[in-house]
């Protein structure tokens, strides 16, 4: 199945895109697109992405369709074909 | 007969004043924003207009000179939050007869402006409160970024909680 991941700000940045599509096969959770694209891009991904536990960092923000994953089943969450999943750092409007 | 077509005229005036805009620099004019608020059909009710401008600050958070100023925004989004904002504006207190949201995003220098926000109110306490809450809400909720590029670096701006 394929999910399409939207990247802003400083992320943006550090990936050089602004949206991905990914193939997911095992076990599509979040946890499991994040190591996906760990792997892509490295380090400083997951450095900004993961907290020291392997949790997600709280200077993050991932929102499914919408939703914040917080409010889901964390990196937990479950996909679904064509899924969207933004990406991004604390906001700063005005 | 004649009053019917003033209040006709008045009621299409309204509605084709955008209440909620994402825009770019010099997009939009600011006494056209005013008088399209005066033209609202209970304006007749309201006595004050309250406004809140954001410019670009010249001194960024390093204390160094602010070069220019990176607006990014996931506009979609942020259009949909700042409706959602402004609803709640309006249902939270019924002296507020209007409420307009317009934020720049783009590449902006020291003094051009940032964020607009206006309300109309029937007292002045109502439309300086609504404006002041916007944009507490305009400030947290949306997802919009800024990046100051200033003379000692450049770095994207946390807000304060």
């Amino acid at each position: 199945m394929k999910v399409k991941v939207r990247f802003f700000a400083e992320l943006r940045e550090i990936v050089g895109i602004k949206e991905k599509i990914l193939e997911v096969t095992n076990s599509p959770t979040i946890y499991n697109v994040l190591n996906l694209l760990v792997n892509i891009y490295g380090k400083t991904f997951e450095e900004k992405i993961f907290d020291e536990k392997g949790g997600l960092s709280e200077n993050y923000i991932i929102l499914l369709n919408g939703k914040n994953i917080r409010l889901l089943k964390g990196l937990d969450t479950t996909l679904q074909d064509g899924d969207e999943i933004a990406i991004f750092p604390p906001v700063a409007g005005g | 007969m004649e009053m019917k077509l003033q209040f006709s005229h008045q009621l299409q005036e309204a509605k084709k004043l955008e209440k909620v805009k994402i825009v770019r620099k010099n997009e939009f004019k600011l006494q056209e924003l005013i008088e399209g608020l005066k033209k609202n059909p209970k304006a007749f009710e309201c006595g004050a207009i309250a406004c809140f401008m954001g410019i670009v600050r010249g001194i960024g958070k390093n204390g160094s000179r602010v070069q220019k100023l990176f607006y990014e925004a996931w506009e979609e989004e942020a259009t949909k939050i700042l409706t959602k904002i402004r609803e709640e504006i309006l249902k939270e207190n019924k002296n507020v007869i209007d409420l307009l949201i317009y934020h720049v995003i783009d590449e902006l220098q020291p003094g051009d402006e940032t964020v607009f926000i206006a309300a109309i109110g029937k007292h002045r306490h109502d439309a300086i409160n609504a404006v002041s809450k916007t944009i507490e809400e305009v400030k947290t909720k949306p997802p919009i970024w800024k990046k100051e590029y200033t003379e000692k670096g450049s770095y994207w701006i946390r807000e304060e909680k």
